[in-house]
């Protein structure tokens, strides 16, 4: 139980850390769901036509600092209403990615791979986890550019007077979100060995309310992480043990992400 | 002072955003489709054609008016609310739930009920991010969207389960008898009377915003909720009671289309409807008058892009990426600015830069 909560938990901490960035940065990042569907099907497609899975890997995270380019581009230089562009981006990936397998394989649903990522392995998964968490704390911590990100998110202006660009700290830190929902991404699609559209099932928008109710520090992000991991595998065990219907399981997730934001709301005001 | 909207830009940068809306559709129809004069004259012209396809754009109209007037309600207070397609949908099971379930119903009473239902579902819906927000500060643009999904999956179960019409060979709930079906108009388009209470319902909120008390404090609300509270309106009613008074409209959007064309609740018809609805508003800026013709561009786009891939062989539904490109750019502060300095050039004509 407690291994399978841990391999559920890669990719959603991996998108997680990666939207602590844009968080820290003061750009609120709804369109994490879109970034981690993107690089869900890039990566499948990418290791379909080539046969590797490291080629599939590292285009989903190509695909989805893309498409955190246009988010950048369209919030930041174009000043969009950030919000707004985000939901963009959620929507935009799906009718792209329907579009493209339209084109390219005739289907516009389920596209399966031959061969899947073994991360089966628990502690391979841990070892993941704990390198990643670790990575985000000596980044943000010890580098200069996490100072910058963090002073972006504090007070812009401070930044400018230190002849920084916000802007650029802020678009560095989109393309970062990008490039770890795109691995996220990719984790989740080739572990499975399929695509399936939605298959992102909410996974970023869990990632955002983690960030928040990890109070934006990595260590805490990582226990909060935990617990919407735990609440998964008992909602996916729960489909064996009780008569559950499918559909309403999947209503779980958000379900819980709603309680979490409340359970934080509450927190916080004590 | 020159008068702009915190969220929305001028109308100039709306035409802007339009026109680049149309130059990509174009330049992916020439992509990607395998016939491309065919299908530009079928996306440009199709809507027209015969009498089924505007019945079937005057539908899909009467429906976003009815979401795109929703989230105008939301936004003309400040508040947001993405729960657009949950609200729907589920003011659609609660339609279908009275008309198929409850006895003794004549067709007056049905309707009657029927609507009351469906807005009382969307609107408790929409109400609860309300209530989140004023009791713990919880977002409301999060926690209506995470409720609304969250109850889509719950509707879904109903409609493949428990309320599954078994003769069907569609994920559908049973149909509705015919005397609760709305009148029809262009057979065998889905266009029906429903129209007209869409336009009933700009009418009414546009009354309730510009000619009551209560639609001024929202009004007030939405501007400067600060300044509001200081003046002694009670604020956190202007969150609660716009995101009811949304959800019901969106709530009466499912209900219209059950009453009015699938005549039982369809497993995921809200797809097209629900985030419409905000691409409407937004080019609506907070107007709801504006709502009208913002609705009917897309329609417009709708009903012509999805000629253009029956008739022309067009891979996919252009829709989605043309309301993913709106939200793309509708808001965008640049844009607006430089498009206003294009409109500038012509000082003298009246139009392009009025709010």
């Amino acid at each position: 139980m407690i291994s399978k909560t841990i391999i559920f938990m890669v990719p959603l901490l991996i998108a997680a850390l990666g939207g602590l960035f844009t968080e820290l940065a003061g750009v609120l990042n709804i369109a994490l769901e879109g970034m981690i569907l993107s690089g869900a099907y890039a990566a499948v497609i990418a290791t379909e036509l080539s046969g590797s899975l490291t080629v599939g890997i590292i285009a989903g995270m190509s695909a989805s600092m893309l498409i955190a380019l246009l988010f950048a581009f369209t919030s930041l230089h174009l000043k969009g209403n950030i919000f707004v562009t985000g939901l963009a981006i959620n929507l935009l990936v799906p009718s792209l990615t329907a579009m493209f397998s339209k084109s390219l394989f005739g289907t516009r649903g389920v596209i399966r791979l031959e061969e899947t990522l073994g991360i089966h392995n628990a502690l391979f998964s841990l070892l993941l986890l704990l390198s990643f968490t670790l990575l985000a704390v000596i980044v943000l911590k010890y580098t200069a550019f996490g100072l910058h990100v963090k002073a972006a998110g504090i007070n812009s202006a401070f930044l400018a007077s230190r002849a920084i660009k916000p802007i650029k700290v802020q678009t560095i830190a989109i393309v970062i979100s990008g490039a770890a929902c795109g691995l996220a991404g990719a984790l989740i699609s080739l572990r499975l060995g399929v695509y399936i559209p939605g298959i992102s099932a909410g996974k970023g928008w869990i990632a955002l309310v983690a960030i928040y109710l990890g109070n934006k520090k990595p260590v805490p992000i990582l226990i909060a992480c935990f617990l919407f991991a735990l609440a998964e595998t008992f909602s996916d065990t729960a489909q064996g043990l009780i008569e559950i219907p499918a559909t309403v399981i999947l209503s779980f997730p958000y379900f819980i992400t709603i309680l979490g934001l409340v359970l934080y709301s509450i927190f916080r005001k004590k | 002072m020159k008068r702009t909207n915190r969220l929305f830009g001028h109308m100039a940068g709306t035409i802007i955003t339009l026109v680049a809306v149309l130059i990509i559709s174009i330049i992916f129809l020439l992509l990607f489709s395998s016939d491309k004069s065919e299908s530009i004259y079928y996306f440009f012209a199709g809507p027209f054609l015969n009498s089924l396809s505007i019945g079937n754009m005057l539908s899909s109209f009467t429906l976003l008016v009815f979401s795109g007037l929703a989230i105008t309600v939301a936004f003309k207070a400040d508040v947001f609310n993405l729960g657009g397609e949950g609200q729907i949908y589920s003011g659609a099971i609660a339609a279908t739930a009275v008309l198929v379930y409850l006895p003794g119903l004549n067709s007056f009473s049905g309707f009657i009920l029927a609507s009351l239902a469906a807005a009382a579902a969307g609107g408790m819906m929409a109400g609860i991010s309300g209530v989140l927000k004023n009791r713990w500060n919880v977002d409301e643009l999060i926690s209506s969207f995470l409720l609304s999904n969250a109850v889509i999956h719950i509707i879904d179960y109903l409609i493949t389960g428990p309320l599954w019409d078994k003769e069907s060979y569609l994920l559908t709930t049973r149909t509705i008898d015919i005397r609760f079906q709305l009148l029809s108009f262009l057979r065998p388009s889905n266009l029906n009377s429903s129209i007209f209470g869409a336009l009933i319902a700009v009418g009414l909120i546009t009354f309730i915003f510009f000619f009551t008390k209560q639609g001024y404090e929202l009004r007030i609300c939405g501007m400067n909720r600060e300044f509001a509270h200081y003046g002694g309106l009670n604020t956190a009613f202007y969150v609660t009671a716009p995101l009811v008074l949304s959800g019901a409209l969106l709530g009466l959007a499912g209900s219209s289309a059950v009453m009015g064309i699938h005549h039982a609740t369809i497993k995921g018809f809200y797809s097209g409807i629900g985030w419409n609805g905000i691409a409407v508003a937004l080019i609506a800026g907070t107007n709801p008058l504006a709502v009208i013709p913002s609705a009917f561009i897309f329609a417009y786009l709708n009903q012509a892009s999805e000629t253009a891939m029956l008739k022309a062989d067009f891979p996919f539904e252009l829709g989605s990426l043309i309301q993913a490109i709106v939200f793309l750019l509708i808001s965008s502060k640049i844009i607006s600015d430089k498009a206003n300095g294009i409109f500038a050039l012509f000082p003298k004509k009246k139009g392009g830069i009025v709010d």
